[in-house]
């Protein structure tokens, strides 16, 4: 993808991720990955933040003898991820206006 | 290098963030290598970037983030500006936009302190030497009574130009003050956005 993406919208796609089912960072990074290309290490300190706001919470589930933890989406996280989605499409719209009009 | 040594370079590269962030950074990453396995190790290695680019990444958020936060007691905003003179030191060019508007910010909120602060102490001051001459005055009305009068009045001028002073400079910097935080909040928003774009450039 040529076009650069905004923390907000990196911001929308982790709680979009999560907002489908619980997930793990490897899981949530590659989702991600697919899409938009962004190192491995990129979502790490978005996760921390979305966490500290409250947009996310965790919790740790055994694995294989380790610990795996899984990230879940709030009810705060699912009206930011609803406002995003609006956001969006606004801008999406007048881009398309502008591009395509 | 290996996961072991990948890890424990990013732990050093932390090692000046609150313990409870190294930890929750290292056992991420841990996590992360196991999830993708262990033939993997290399291409994770790769793809994460340098422990030192990692860790600059996790410290430009936490500082961004302690900045975002008001600090309520003296312990929470000397931690803020720990962190955030960490952020500078351990990364000056990666620095976001923001933390270098923050601390013009705090430079800018300092100033503003220190003027009213004076001035509001020079017009204490004002009214001190005015109340100073009334008692001179009222002394020197058993000597020379002319010149009792003249300090007499010298002192109520100064006292009463002093008070008002006092009181306008009170409100004045009472305004100074709202209208910089009001300024800066701005300042620090705009400089965020500025300083995510720039860092997706990285990316």
């Amino acid at each position: 993808m040529i076009f650069q993406l905004g923390s907000p919208l990196l911001d929308a796609c982790v709680l979009a991720v999560l907002s489908k089912e619980d997930t793990y960072g490897y899981i949530l990074t590659q989702k991600i990955k697919s899409t938009i290309n962004i190192s491995e290490s990129t979502l790490y300190p978005i996760l921390r933040r979305l966490q500290k706001e409250g947009l996310l919470t965790t919790y740790d589930m055994a694995f294989q003898g380790r610990n795996r933890r899984y990230y879940a989406i709030t009810n705060i996280g699912k009206e930011r991820l609803d406002y995003y989605i609006k956001e969006w499409n606004d801008y999406k719209f007048h881009v398309d206006m502008l591009l395509e009009g | 290098m290996n996961k072991t040594e990948y890890l424990s370079e990013l732990s050093y590269k932390l090692r000046r963030l609150p313990s409870e962030e190294v930890r929750e950074a290292i056992s991420y990453f841990s996590e992360y290598f196991d999830d993708a396995g262990i033939e993997n190790e290399q291409a994770v290695i790769q793809s994460l970037g340098s422990p030192d680019e990692v860790a600059k990444q996790i410290i430009s958020e936490c500082a961004i983030k302690s900045l975002e936060q008001k600090p309520t007691t003296v312990k929470d905003s000397m931690s803020t500006i720990w962190v955030v003179m960490l952020a500078i030191f351990a990364a000056p060019f990666a620095l976001p936009v923001s933390i270098l508007i923050a601390i013009f910010a705090v430079c800018v909120i300092f100033t503003v302190v220190i003027l009213a602060l004076s001035l509001l102490f020079s017009t204490i001051i004002l009214v001190a030497l005015g109340i100073i001459s009334i008692a001179i005055g009222i002394v020197l009305l058993f000597v020379n009574i002319p010149f009792s009068f003249l300090t007499l009045g010298l002192g109520f001028i100064l006292t009463s130009i002093g008070i008002l002073t006092t009181y306008c400079v009170f409100l004045l910097s009472k305004y100074l003050i709202l209208l910089t935080s009001r300024l800066l909040k701005k300042l620090i928003h705009n400089g965020n956005r500025r300083s995510v774009y720039e860092n997706e450039k990285s990316y």
